[in-house]
């Protein structure tokens, strides 16, 4: 379904983050990717999301180059992205609105999968982290995307909320046949939720540093998942002269 | 909101009450007694008085509606294409810190001593004041909000539907607000050139050629209502307008 095709990017005066790089991934795989701060992993996700073009080489979804944001692609920013002067039933819809599509039902639907009806007239400061969080995943999930971007969705939320809403994220991914590829800074997040994970140490980035993690864990003291998670950390520790 | 009304009404009727004391104290016609002035106030209201407060209302409002549908959008588009901004913002930063009023007898001799100087007057002082305010909300903007609405697949006119305008509309509120003294300030100047209606017209007249200090003072106190009416008015709009604004914090 995704294929990264040589692509390299840096920003304007900034140093190269992708040299080169491809990657394939296939449609209803979940992907986490995790590394350093500053290493490109957002990046990565904008070029996916179509918000920045590689400077060389490209993306494919489905075999269509990627050239802007795709109709069936949905990204989920680390703040939720939400806008402040709708209500979470505004915002649950904007993407909808923005399409011209009326989707009244589509919309109370996905309020009530997720449990926020009851907060749907409440601005985005008015509600929980958690609640936010679930309003950006059915803003997303309005749209019937069949990719989902995620960059560390989880990561302002308290334990049980991260826990419970990684739980939904598993969910929502197997139940809808979604391509879920998120970012994060959490090595059990990135286990527990990533069948594959790229690793992403040092920029420029040439080839992928992948860990396949093929079965999906119990729960978290799943043993699976804790043998990734230590072969994460120890990856990680490797120093960032590494040469890859 | 009700503590604040009833703190609102309590700065009144102090600043009524101190203003009798001083008029017991001084004790001579060019302060008459605060109810005097009421009396003066609403007997000349319905005839006199009014005619000249609503000469004044039209060329205040007019000016500030014309400010809002030119400097907003103008200011938003700014905040909102960075090559516009970089073609346009040295103007605006030459012309911004000039104080306005000095442009009085130059809107006079281009323009004349009819109503559309005076509208035209105030309503240069208010462009500036929320174009200014406009632009820089739109330029705060946290990029990942305009990034998240993009993802969605915005294109431009959704951005400024449903991102910059609502984004921009308290500092839009907030430069009314901010420009309606120096607006009604500017209206007094205005109305005192050759002109037969208007409330800047009316105080002078009273207080320096019929030496009618109660009718002055009412012309004051009109003056002072017309500008306490728009900011109530604006404050008003903003809470209809703006109501995440005003909702309470989870």
């Amino acid at each position: 379904m995704i294929e990264v095709d040589a692509i390299s990017f840096s920003y304007a005066r900034g140093p190269s983050l992708f040299e080169d790089f491809s990657l394939h991934l296939e449609r209803g795989e979940s992907m986490a990717i995790i590394g350093p701060s500053g290493c490109g992993k957002t990046t990565f996700l904008y070029l996916l999301a179509g918000l920045v073009r590689p400077t060389r080489g490209e993306i494919r979804i489905d075999g269509k180059r990627i050239e802007g944001p795709r109709e069936r692609t949905a990204l989920i920013l680390q703040e939720f992205g939400l806008l402040p002067w709708r209500t979470v039933r505004q915002n649950v819809e904007l993407g909808l609105r923005i399409r011209g599509v009326r989707g009244d039902s589509a919309c109370a639907l996905w309020l009530r999968r997720l449990g926020i009806e009851e907060v749907a007239e409440s601005y985005p400061q008015q509600i929980s982290g958690g609640q936010r969080q679930r309003t950006a995943i059915a803003r997303a999930l309005v749209l019937r995307p069949d990719l989902l971007l995620m960059d560390e969705p989880f990561s302002s939320l308290d334990a049980p909320t991260r826990e419970s809403l990684q739980d939904l994220t598993v969910e929502l991914q197997r139940e809808e046949g979604l391509t879920v590829i998120l970012v994060t800074h959490t090595i059990e997040e990135a286990a527990f939720i990533g069948r594959r994970i790229l690793l992403l140490l040092r920029p420029p980035h040439r080839k992928p540093i992948m860990i396949e993690n093929p079965k999906i864990p119990e729960g978290r003291s799943d043993e699976g998942l804790l043998e990734v998670c230590r072969k994460l950390r120890g990856l990680m520790e490797v120093p960032w002269s590494l040469d890859v | 909101m009700e503590l604040r009304r009833l703190n609102v009404l309590f700065a009144l009727l102090s600043i009524l009450f101190a203003w009798h004391i001083l008029s017991i104290l001084i004790s001579k016609p060019i302060l008459p007694p605060p109810l005097r002035v009421l009396e003066v106030f609403v007997r000349s209201f319905p005839s006199e008085l009014g005619r000249h407060a609503a000469a004044s209302l039209k060329r205040v409002a007019l000016s500030i509606l014309l400010a809002i549908c030119s400097a907003a959008p103008l200011g938003i588009l700014l905040g909102q294409i960075g090559s516009l901004n970089r073609l346009l913002s040295p103007f605006v930063y030459v012309l911004y810190p000039v104080p306005k009023v000095v442009f009085v007898p130059i809107v006079i001799l281009f323009f004349g001593i009819g109503d559309f100087a005076k509208i035209l007057m105030i309503f240069i002082i208010l462009f500036f004041q929320i174009l200014v305010l406009a632009r820089d909300s739109a330029l705060s903007l946290r990029p990942e909000l305009i990034l998240s609405v993009k993802s969605l697949g915005a294109k431009k006119r959704h951005l400024f539907v449903y991102v910059f305008l609502p984004a921009t509309l308290p500092a839009i509120f907030t430069g009314i607000r901010q420009s309606i003294g120096t607006a009604i300030a500017v209206l007094y100047v205005a109305e005192l050139f050759a002109t037969r209606y208007g409330l800047g017209y009316f105080i002078y007249l009273t207080g320096t050629t019929l030496f009618d200090y109660p009718l002055m003072y009412a012309g004051i106190l009109a003056m002072g209502l017309l500008g306490f009416g728009l900011y109530f008015l604006t404050d008003f709009l903003e809470a209809r307008v703006c109501p995440w604004r005003f909702s309470q914090h989870g």
